[in-house]
């Protein structure tokens, strides 16, 4: 009986570890793939442009052309509980929406070698610990307390236009 | 030279690089014909483009030196860039841009032995263009010529 006793004892320890080990490991496998934040626009001009848009590129383009200027945008926005993102800090807005508009208010009709960065992206892991801790903090004190991040993406460009 | 000696001279060398080093290097390989093309500049051929990508890759460095979540330039571009294009359905990434936390070796030292239970924040972070070649070949470096045009069947 005794034995009984201690090796059923023993095999429920031993699955205590593995399902703790298991847990760990894909705790492990989910904090990794929670560890990248992307973000992206949608498509810019191709090569070749047929369209009448304004021309937009990372890189240059073979039509001749003149250098009217060069830009510098900043999008600001909050993102508030690691969820709800408000304002402008998003990569399309602020290429193919605020770059593009000052583009046009210089007189251009493209801007290339377009360089941007999202300076402070938030990866999965960070969203949820700001949603978990705003969830946190509202039900202790009853107040709502959601955490707030500043959020800023820059884009930069050369504005031209083209000379045919 | 006695056993203590050299053992002191070694200690001395060791302190003297890592005080001294003030240059950080990190490198990433990019084997040719695997995978999507990757380029820092533009490419010559006709495109789609299929939008602006950017991926930020965090983790830390315990004791200094153990890169947790592969924060580094070689990881960045291999298991973080070149699978987004892929999963975009690109065939390109191009005007790449990218940036990785760098320490200096005395640093990361520090980090080992007196401050071992601080971890080091560490970034990656890449930003291209993705695109899609529109010409109907294969990807290969930006500055080869296309293949030869089959000649057309005699029939």
């Amino acid at each position: 009986m005794r034995r009984w006793a201690r090796t059923s004892l023993w095999r429920r320890v031993v699955r205590v570890v593995e399902v703790m080990r298991f847990a760990g490991v894909l705790g492990a496998l989910v904090a990794l793939t929670a560890c990248t934040a992307v973000v992206g626009s949608s498509p810019l001009s191709g090569r070749p442009d047929l369209s009448n848009r304004m021309f937009l590129s990372t890189g240059g383009t073979t039509r001749p052309h003149r250098t009217i200027g060069f830009v510098q945008v900043t999008g600001f926005g909050n993102e508030v509980a690691g969820v709800i993102d408000i304002g402008d800090a998003q990569v399309d807005s602020t290429v193919r929406g605020a770059l593009a508009d000052a583009a046009v208010r210089l007189g251009g009709q493209g801007v290339i070698n377009i360089e941007f960065l999202d300076e402070n992206p938030r990866t999965p892991a960070e969203k949820g610990a700001s949603f978990a801790n705003s969830v946190q903090s509202t039900g202790r004190h009853g107040q709502p307390e959601v955490e707030n991040h500043w959020r800023s993406v820059v884009a930069y460009g050369e504005v031209i236009q083209f000379t045919q | 030279m006695t056993t203590k000696r050299m053992a002191r001279l070694a200690v001395a060398i060791f302190c003297m690089m890592t005080v001294g080093a003030c240059t950080v290097i990190n490198t990433a390989v990019i084997q040719p014909g695997r995978g999507p093309l990757i380029t820092s500049g533009d490419v010559s051929r006709p495109y789609q483009s299929l939008g602006l990508v950017q991926a930020t890759r965090r983790g830390v460095l315990l004791f200094g030196f153990i890169d947790v979540v592969g924060t580094d330039l070689q990881y960045g571009f291999n298991e973080v860039l070149t699978p987004l294009v892929r999963r975009m359905g690109g065939d390109a990434a191009i005007n790449v841009r990218f940036h990785q936390t760098q320490y200096l070796p005395i640093t990361k030292v520090l980090f080992v032995i007196p401050f071992f239970f601080i971890p080091l924040p560490t970034e990656f972070t890449v930003t291209a263009e993705v695109i899609r070649f529109t010409d109907g070949g294969a990807s290969w470096a930006p500055n080869q010529a296309p293949p030869p045009a089959q000649p057309p069947s005699v029939e």
